[in-house]
């Protein structure tokens, strides 16, 4: 297949199809918001002041992606503790999550679309997404609770062990079985609050495997010190990498080999003392 | 130019099925370890061991290349037995004859020579017990399992409705498996049952290379008729798969290659005449518009609200029409039954018949009338986890009911009203009263399958 097959297909293959769904169509809208948001860099940055006043290259429980290059500030130090300062970064977490993790749900949210009532369709695509976004949201408090109580700060050390953890991970079992899952969908009643519970019911059970199969990207993106959009851009079109292919295993190892070369230059970075 | 006969215009000691046997029991006496040997081509389709060779666990199902994948492996087999056939002195234009089920009666029967333990006091090779129970004394295969008339009456091939299957692809949520696979192909897999009902051990059973013959022929047939055409995309056509061939040789071969069978260098012979009772089922479902460009915009217009749990028995359930989702039904307007996310551990061998909006008190051929499809569950233990490198595809069957559709339509019985759908087992049935003891248990409480949801739709 050449380059210029895939770009035709790349609708098709995003979930978008024929004749999209004006529900299918909104989330891509939205996915699209949220880009622009990191990009202007909308969600405030909260600082929790080191004592010198001088922003410090610690890594806290707060990744921050702005333009700017902002440095992100916190720790155990900042005030009132690891979890408010934890807390305080799940809006900015729940922006990546949207602009990164919903592209590869567009499939699902696609069946979910196609297989509602017409008149419930906004709301079925609605409550997928809550519960697929849900799971999002308690990977990510429990990451950032986790750095939140890390007990040292150099950034490249964290960012070198979760490139090792995402490439050892892109090889396992364990993520080609969380891959497969990806691809189940689960029964839809077609109206009542049975279709309520059944289209929440599924954007659990898909955020469960999608978390299960990126999870270590999006760790990634949560140490990831001086942040860009372009850690942003790239860890997505990793994600996306993943889900468009008709060959899952090879696309794996071919992706394991980039995340590799990631965590030996992060490696270097580290015995190099930047 | 060899020709694939049917099989019951055959004696029991014809040299062509005698020849087969030779070519099969050289074949399984060769090392497993050999390409051309019985085990590793049969591991090709599929191997308890998985893929522990490059070629093996290679099979393609749920999709559009299932028929060229199976007419690339029944062509490769077929060289390969006839090498053997001619090295022991066959003809060299020997061909696989092909079993013709689809006429019913005795002919849904696994044939003769196949079920007896051993033919002229030696060891039958195309004999095995790992069959369902019963079949080897000669019980029937069930006609709604067997019949072919839906599959051919498809306009397009392309489509999980229609008569080849629709296009992979890495976001689809199922696997689409066309009119034919689902029925005879699985259903006949499933009813045999034993090894032909798996796909890790299917390709054991010498019976496996006349039933693919068989739904090679179909394939031949609704495309030679004049109307049919198979898919034009790139994607299709330039698909290649690797084979063996009788040198033991690597080959791969792309489905465009595969598309005629006289290029390829065999034909089919002519059908036997059938026997006194032939079967008709599914008449209600006959196709009543011309060839669309396949599902495209679908919208709901109906479904089941809670899954339904199968073990065996017969299960009736009423589907709400929407209202408002259905409105009028408009003259032209397609209308699709899908069975959807069908999961279970194992297949238990029992295929159901799907009947719809079946009149109260219907006689068997009423109730036959109203048959739109079988649903088998061939591959089941696999659906959740893929031959080789593969994208998984869980189960689930589109159906055209249109006819029916516009029927109850007429009847003043569409928007706001129930359809009726039926799914009750299909059972092997015995040709005489002796033999009614051995028909097998349709129970399978051990093996459930579960079906998430039934559904209706429209579709342009």
């Amino acid at each position: 297949m050449t380059w210029r097959d895939r770009l035709l297909r790349l609708p098709r293959w995003m979930g978008l199809g024929d004749r999209p769904p004006a529900a299918v169509l909104a989330v891509a809208g939205l996915v699209l918001a949220a880009w622009a948001a990191l990009a202007v860099d909308l969600v405030p940055m909260p600082m929790a002041m080191a004592g010198t006043g001088a922003p410090s290259a610690s890594v806290g429980p707060l990744w921050l992606c702005s333009l700017d290059g902002g440095m992100s500030m916190g720790g155990a130090a900042g005030s009132g503790g690891p979890v408010p300062t934890a807390l305080a970064g799940l809006p900015m977490w729940s922006l990546m999550a949207m602009a990164m993790m919903l592209p590869v749900a567009l499939p699902a949210t696609s069946h979910v679309a196609v297989n509602s009532l017409r008149r419930r369709r906004g709301r079925a695509v609605s409550q997928f997404l809550l519960g697929y976004l849900a799971l999002w949201l308690a990977f990510g408090a429990a990451v950032l609770l986790g750095l939140a109580l890390l007990p040292f700060d150099r950034a490249v050390v964290l960012v070198a062990a979760a490139l090792g953890v995402a490439t050892a991970w892109e090889l396992s079992p364990a993520k080609q079985w969380a891959l497969r899952r990806c691809h189940k969908p689960r029964p839809l009643p077609p109206n009542g609050w049975r279709a309520s519970v059944g289209a929440t019911r599924f954007g659990v059970f898909h955020g469960s495997a999608c978390v299960a199969a990126c999870w270590p990207l999006m760790l990634v993106m949560a140490v990831a010190p001086s942040a860009r959009l372009a850690w942003c851009a790239g860890l997505a079109g990793f994600g996306l990498a993943e889900k468009l292919t008709l060959k899952p295993r090879r696309r794996a190892r071919r992706l394991a080999v980039v995340l590799g070369a990631a965590t030996a230059l992060a490696a270097l970075a580290v015995v190099l003392g930047v | 130019m060899p020709e694939r006969v049917d099989i019951w215009t055959l004696e029991e000691d014809d040299p062509i099925i005698a020849w087969y046997r030779y070519g099969v029991k050289v074949m399984k006496e060769r090392d497993p370890e050999s390409v051309t040997s019985w085990v590793y081509q049969a591991a090709m389709h599929g191997s308890n061991e998985g893929a522990a060779h490059p070629a093996w666990d290679n099979c393609q199902h749920g999709s559009w290349y299932v028929l060229p994948w199976h007419r690339m492996y029944v062509y490769r087999m077929e060289e390969i037995l006839r090498a053997a056939i001619v090295a022991g002195g066959g003809p060299e234009d020997w061909a696989l004859p092909y079993w013709n089920y689809g006429l019913g009666g005795e002919y849904a029967t696994v044939p003769p020579a196949f079920r007896s333990p051993e033919f002229e006091d030696e060891e039958n090779a195309l004999y095995t017990t790992e069959r369902a129970a019963g079949i080897n004394t000669g019980l029937e295969l069930p006609p709604g399992a067997i019949t072919a008339a839906a599959a051919l009456a498809r306009p397009i091939y392309i489509g999980a409705a229609e008569f080849g299957g629709g296009a992979v692809g890495p976001e689809k949520m199922a696997g689409e498996k066309g009119v034919l696979e689902r029925r005879p192909h699985d259903s006949v897999h499933s009813n045999v049952g034993g090894w032909m009902s798996r796909l890790n051990t299917a390709a054991l059973d010498p019976v496996f290379w006349i039933h693919h013959a068989n739904i090679d022929r179909l394939w031949h047939v609704w495309r030679e008729d004049g109307e049919h055409t198979d898919p034009a995309e790139a994607e299709w056509l330039e698909q290649e798969f690797p084979f063996f061939d009788a040198a033991g040789e690597e080959v791969m071969t792309k489905c465009e290659d595969v598309t005629d069978t006289e290029a390829l260098g065999y034909e089919y012979g002519p059908e036997a005449p059938p026997p006194i009772s032939p079967i008709e089922t599914g008449t209600a479902v006959a196709t009543i518009f011309p060839g669309g460009e396949g599902v495209t915009s679908p919208e709901l217009i109906g479904a089941t609200t809670e899954p339904i749990t199968l073990v065996g028995e017969a299960v009736d359930v009423e589907i709400p029409i929407d209202a408002e989702a259905a409105g009028e039904l408009a003259s032209g307007q397609r209308v699709y039954l899908n069975v959807e996310n069908i999961e279970g551990e194992d297949n238990p061998g029992t295929a159901y018949g799907i009947y719809v909006d079946v009149p109260p008190d219907a006689n068997q051929e009423a109730l036959d009338s109203h048959l739109v499809d079988s649903l088998s569950f061939f591959g089941i233990e696999r659906s959740e986890e893929p031959f080789n490198d593969q994208h998984p595809h869980g189960m689930r069957s589109a159906i055209d009911i249109s006819a029916i559709a516009h029927a109850m339509a007429d009847r003043e019985e569409w928007a706001g009203a129930a359809l009726r759908v039926s799914l009750k087992p299909l059972m092997l049935q015995a040709p005489t009263a002796e033999l009614e003891s051995l028909i097998p248990d349709p129970a399978h409480p051990e093996t459930p399958i579960t079906i998430g949801r039934i559904s209706v739709f429209y579709d342009a």
